[in-house]
């Protein structure tokens, strides 16, 4: 399974990790999809846009007062693309995202991975890596 | 004379400190049963919210299960829309035990469980939520559907 992400995934993601009450955010992810075989692997939390082939889900991860995590799985190409990270709490913790911030999410993922400008994530000793586009 | 009055004031100071001393003695507001009842308290309070934690987290589950389910006829959205009220409604009363439980958390007294009983209330909300959008928000947003079908030939 490949797991790309969108640039502005980085941003934010890199944002979180700078502040130490969201550092674990690397290993949450890491646990949420390293040990999975397959994007099939990958489908549960909620789906939003109630596909069965290419679901967009929202998954809660780390535990209670963690994150939510975005992403769309493309299952017959056995892809997932992680959209948007955030907090649940403290500082930079914020409400469920709207119906319109979805909206332009899920396009800009589909944008994303049509013009192959996604980055590649890949998990290197237990650390998250990314590789830009060719 | 001094020393006659020393006496004195040294007599009063120990008639208080016994008078203090006995009525401690005989009628206790702080009495070990006292205490025993005010922690028994605090234990049923948490196990009565990790109670709750369980019933409310093994809802949120079966609510995010439904965002999954196929082919949804109108008769199976109507009883949704249903679902979603009653579950608005149960979230409403849930909430209005918060500010009592704030107050509780504020004093140290069961922190843990009354953070996780808040999350737990929080993400009933958003789950319903959710399902609002995804059945009766998303399927009407023309750009959403199109970019979902649109996922498909990716």
């Amino acid at each position: 399974m490949d797991i790309y992400c969108l640039w502005e995934f980085r941003k934010e993601y890199e944002k979180l990790l700078k502040n130490n009450s969201y550092s674990y955010l690397e290993e949450e992810i890491i646990k949420c999809f390293k040990d999975q075989q397959s994007a099939k692997d990958c489908l549960f939390g909620t789906n939003l846009n109630q596909s069965h082939t290419t679901p967009y889900i929202k998954k809660d991860i780390g535990g209670r007062g963690g994150f939510r995590l975005y992403y769309i799985a493309l299952c017959d190409k056995n892809i997932l693309c992680l959209g948007f990270v955030h907090p649940k709490k403290g500082a930079k913790g914020s409400d469920n995202t709207t119906p319109e911030f979805r909206s332009q999410l899920q396009k800009d993922i589909f944008q994303s991975l049509q013009s192959n400008s996604a980055l590649k994530i890949n998990f290197i000793n237990n650390s998250i890596a990314f590789e830009e586009p060719q | 004379m001094e020393c006659v009055s020393s006496k004195e004031t040294i007599n009063e100071i120990v008639g208080v400190v016994n008078d203090v001393s006995y009525s401690e003695k005989k009628d206790s507001h702080l009495s070990n049963d006292d205490i025993n009842k005010f922690l028994d308290d605090i234990s049923l309070l948490r196990n009565i919210l990790d109670q709750k934690v369980e019933a409310i987290d093994n809802i949120n589950q079966l609510l995010q299960k439904i965002s999954w389910l196929k082919d949804l006829d109108d008769d199976c959205l109507k009883l949704l829309n249903m679902l979603i009220i009653v579950g608005k409604d149960f979230h409403n009363n849930l909430t209005k035990g918060f500010s009592t439980l704030d107050k509780i958390a504020e004093k140290g007294i069961a922190v843990k469980e009354i953070f996780e009983y808040k999350e737990c209330v929080e993400d009933l909300s958003d789950i319903l939520n959710d399902l609002d959008m995804v059945f009766f928000i998303f399927p009407k947003d023309e750009n959403f559907v199109k970019i979902t079908n649109m996922l498909s030939i990716l």
